[in-house]
């Protein structure tokens, strides 16, 4: 049986016949996109029907985030969310609560409405919802453990119940960084102490579960039919991957999951042999929806929303200096095995002296052995010089970025981390695809809203949190980004064979849309809705859309 | 699906027992300094390697195997939602080992340690030690990727140990810090790393590394000196903690190892070196003529 699927329009993202009005699918696979009258040489020799319930929709391939943390997600997600920004969620509304009434409004709501062993609330910022304070979560409950998790994730508040739960006392805190007990108060390193209190409960299995459940719901709910988990093995590589094939490869799940270990947990403690016969073994064992395939995640330098990209000079505004995940010589040496093996190698790439380390890992590695098409791929690429760029191409890299860093960061950073001209350029991405580099967005969930039309948005506006378009000469065409979360991102992956555009001979995967992000207004692409997706010809509705 | 790590998060006792933080670029010696700390040390310590990103693994280079590996993997503080770091310090707590060493990664920054470290219920950071390659210092400092972590690894230790150079002090590292020393490539470690994992007869731990409450001095025995003299002076000194070395008889060479609690004096050791090392505590001179 064939399906066709007819639509105001069809984007293939095919350039050789870029627009359409039906598609036909069988057994998952396309027979050919084109016009119901183009498509009766199949039709008059097979049964078939015609599907019109997206008739006045349009259809673009299934989006793809090449990189995401499902894992990261699984925490966060089973948080109740009091945010100043409304949020969708598939399993609720988040409304703006935008000063501290209704911040604790909403905290007092949900505390009569669950019942959770510890309540957490995620998305706390002093700037609307005003300073938290031990007392203040006190008297939203004195008896039920509570913690207000700031929106940075890099702090949060406890009530006293929740300490006492915790077995945290004046005595045993005294003498600890960045705890402020009075308070409740625990940030950055202090963090990391309340962190280890909280992970029994936040790691627990109902809640990681109910965490990965809701990603799935989430990833569906972005319009995505194919997702990247860039560095398996986060947490725990066992655990991540029995929950993984538990939880996703099921029938009710509308995508798959490109799997790419993380490295330096891969090869720790291995040979580079058993590192390799490993993997094998796990591209070997690929389920369905779950693959490894020979791909790497590796690691340069720190984390962006930390200030700890490393910079070339003239370096941060207060003289502070970024870190190192992997010392060079080793991501290096790294770099070499995995390139020699052939494998296709993803480099956390922050700042733009991460980025050249990078590009030197892989200049040594041309040198030595060179080879062509390889996806060598620069992941986030905060900064990144011009220069680098081109030699970028010229050594056959590819950049998936982070381009929400422009719209949620950019703004400050230029007052306060880096200097304006350096904030403005960050994500420069008109510069790769003008030097023709296979570029591609992604959210690096749970750092973005996973979100592809967002991201799209973000790309086409270079709009800040402020309001302030930031370099406007980087701002990518709608097509451009189009092809940064469907087609390119797909070869980011590595599997532009069978997905990412539509084409006879690949894989149903679509995603429908409730308008035409190449010609609507740009500043209104965040707005489409996404009505549905298709997985392998199977059609997965967003309800609510 | 697997069961989550074990943890027990609700044990707050806060004993204080001391932490030691070994830092230092790839190659400047810290499995090697761990080893002979191992070595050397009669209380059973624990060692925490973190060494993620590394190739060749120190983890399996540790003699003994007394230690468990943890990723901290960058320093954003949401990166620390993992089980590990808790898991094996509440681990280490149960099996009631007397210090614990952390042999930090090669790119950790000296001071951001020991602010982590500071967090780690049960232990009390004690010092952090940067070791340095001195042969290899003037290439690292002039590297623009490393140049920056190396003088933050020397600048925020509260002892600098120079390593694989015998002729003296790099004068680039002086220059860098004061509290720059030499790690002896062989023999005994300086006294100031030993005690740090030792418990006192009462059990309890000594006061941290950090006061210079332990003295150190080689000494050349009388030849012929019987193995029963250097025990007695052992016994009628108190304060002496720990001796070892070699005493050289008319026919043979005796390895001598002793603490308070302990004596042991093997022949036919080979005349592998010459010379006792003492340790001893408090800042008074000891009066060494009855074995020199």
């Amino acid at each position: 049986m064939i399906e066709v699927y007819v639509a105001k329009n069809i984007v293939t993202m095919n350039p050789s016949l870029p627009e359409a009005t039906a598609i036909a699918i069988r057994d998952g696979e396309i027979l050919e996109v084109g016009s119901l009258e183009s498509l009766s040489p199949w039709l008059i020799r097979d049964e078939y029907q015609i599907i019109e319930r997206f008739q006045d929709c349009v259809i673009v391939p299934g989006f793809i985030d090449p990189h995401l943390h499902p894992a990261m997600a699984a925490v966060i997600l089973p948080m109740h969310f009091i945010t100043a920004m409304p949020w969708t969620l598939p399993w609720c509304e988040v409304p703006a609560s935008l000063t501290p009434h209704a911040f604790d409004q909403e905290m007092q709501r949900i505390c009569a409405a669950v019942n959770d062993e510890i309540l957490i609330f995620w998305g706390h910022h002093d700037l609307w919802h005003g300073a938290m304070h031990r007392d203040r979560l006190d008297a939203i409950d004195a008896d039920r453990p509570i913690v207000a998790w700031n929106r940075s994730f890099h702090e949060l508040h406890m009530n006293s119940a929740c300490m006492a739960q915790l077995g945290m006392t004046e005595a045993s805190i005294s003498g600890r960084t960045q705890i402020d007990f009075e308070k409740g108060r625990f940030f950055e390193n202090g963090l990391a102490f309340a962190i280890q209190k909280l992970n029994p409960y936040i790691l627990s299995d109902t809640r990681f579960t109910l965490g990965l459940e809701r990603l799935k719901q989430v990833v569906h709910a972005g319009g995505h039919t194919t997702i990247g988990d860039m560095a398996v093995g986060l947490f725990d590589f066992e655990r991540e991957l029995a929950t993984a094939v538990a939880i996703f490869e099921r029938d009710d799940t509308p995508f798959r999951i490109e799997q790419v270990p993380h490295g330096a947990v891969i090869t720790h403690n291995r040979s580079f042999e058993q590192t390799q016969a490993l993997l094998s073994d796990l591209s070997a064992n690929s389920t369905h929806r779950l693959n490894f395939r020979a791909r790497i995640k590796l690691f340069s330098d720190g984390a962006f929303f930390s200030e700890l990209a490393q910079l070339l000079s003239p370096g941060y505004l207060d003289g502070h200096t970024g870190e190192w995940l992997t010392a060079p010589e080793v991501l290096h040496e790294h770099i070499l095995n995995f390139w020699q093996a052939g494998y296709q190698i993803h480099v956390h790439v922050t700042g733009d002296m991460g980025v050249e380390v990078a590009l030197d890992g892989l200049a040594k590695a041309q040198a030595e052995y060179p080879r062509l098409m390889h996806g060598f791929t620069l992941e986030h690429m905060g900064y990144a010089t011009p220069e680098q760029i081109e030699r970028a191409k010229a050594l056959g890299a590819s950049v998936s970025a982070n381009i929400y860093y422009l719209h949620e960061l950019s703004g400050r950073y230029a007052e306060l981390s880096v200097g304006y001209e350096r904030a403005a350029t960050m994500g420069r991405l008109k510069t790769c695809f003008d030097a023709g580099i296979t570029t591609a967005l992604h959210s690096d969930f749970t750092m973005a809203p996973a979100q592809p039309l967002l991201n799209m948005w973000v790309a086409v506006n270079r709009l800040n949190a402020q309001g302030d378009q930031m370099a406007p000469a980087e701002c990518l065409n709608p097509n451009q980004a189009l092809a940064a979360v469907t087609i390119n991102a797909a070869k980011i992956l590595g599997i532009e064979s069978f997905t990412g555009s539509l084409r006879a001979g690949k894989r149903g995967d679509l995603t429908v849309l409730s308008d035409n992000p190449l010609t609507v207004d740009p500043l209104r692409i965040r707005d489409i809705r996404v009505v549905a997706t298709v997985f392998e010809g199977r059609v997965a509705p967003i309800e609510n859309a | 699906m697997p069961p989550l790590k074990t943890l027990n998060a609700f044990n707050t006792s806060l004993e204080g027992r001391p932490l030691t933080v070994i830092a230092g670029y790839l190659g400047a010696g810290k499995t090697t300094l761990i080893n002979r700390m191992l070595a050397e040390a009669e209380q059973p310590f624990a060692v925490i390697v973190n060494d993620l990103g590394a190739l060749a693994v120190d983890e399996a280079l540790i003699a003994g195997q007394q230690g468990a590996t943890l990723s901290l993997t960058n320093g954003c503080a949401c990166c620390q939602i993992s089980a590990d770091l808790a898991a094996q310090l509440a681990r280490l707590r149960q099996e009631k080992f007397s210090a614990l060493v952390f042999e930090a990664s090669g790119v950790a920054k000296a001071s951001r340690l020991a602010t982590l470290t500071s967090q780690a219920e049960g232990y009390a950071l004690a010092k952090v030690v940067t070791l340095v390659d001195g042969q290899d210092v003037p290439r690292l400092l002039a590297d623009t990727y490393l140049s920056p972590l190396i003088k933050e690894q020397i600048a925020a230790a509260d002892w600098v140990l120079q390593t694989k150079r015998s002729e003296g002090l790099h004068p680039s590292l002086a220059s860098l810090s004061t509290k720059v020393g030499q790690l002896p490539s062989s023999g005994p470690l300086p006294a100031a790393l030993a005690p740090a994992y030792r418990l006192d007869q009462s059990g309890r731990l000594e006061a941290g590394i950090k006061a210079p409450l332990f003295q150190h001095r080689v000494i050349f025995p009388k030849p012929d000196l019987a193995p029963g003299v250097l025990q007695t002076f052992i016994t009628d000194h108190p304060e002496i903690e720990r001796v070892k070395g070699w005493l050289v008889g008319p026919t043979d060479v005796v390895f001598v190892q002793a603490t308070r609690a302990h004596f042991q004096a093997q022949a036919g050791a080979g005349a592998q070196g010459q010379g006792l090392q003492f340790i001893w505590r408090g800042d008074s001179e000891l009066d060494f003529s009855a074995l020199t």
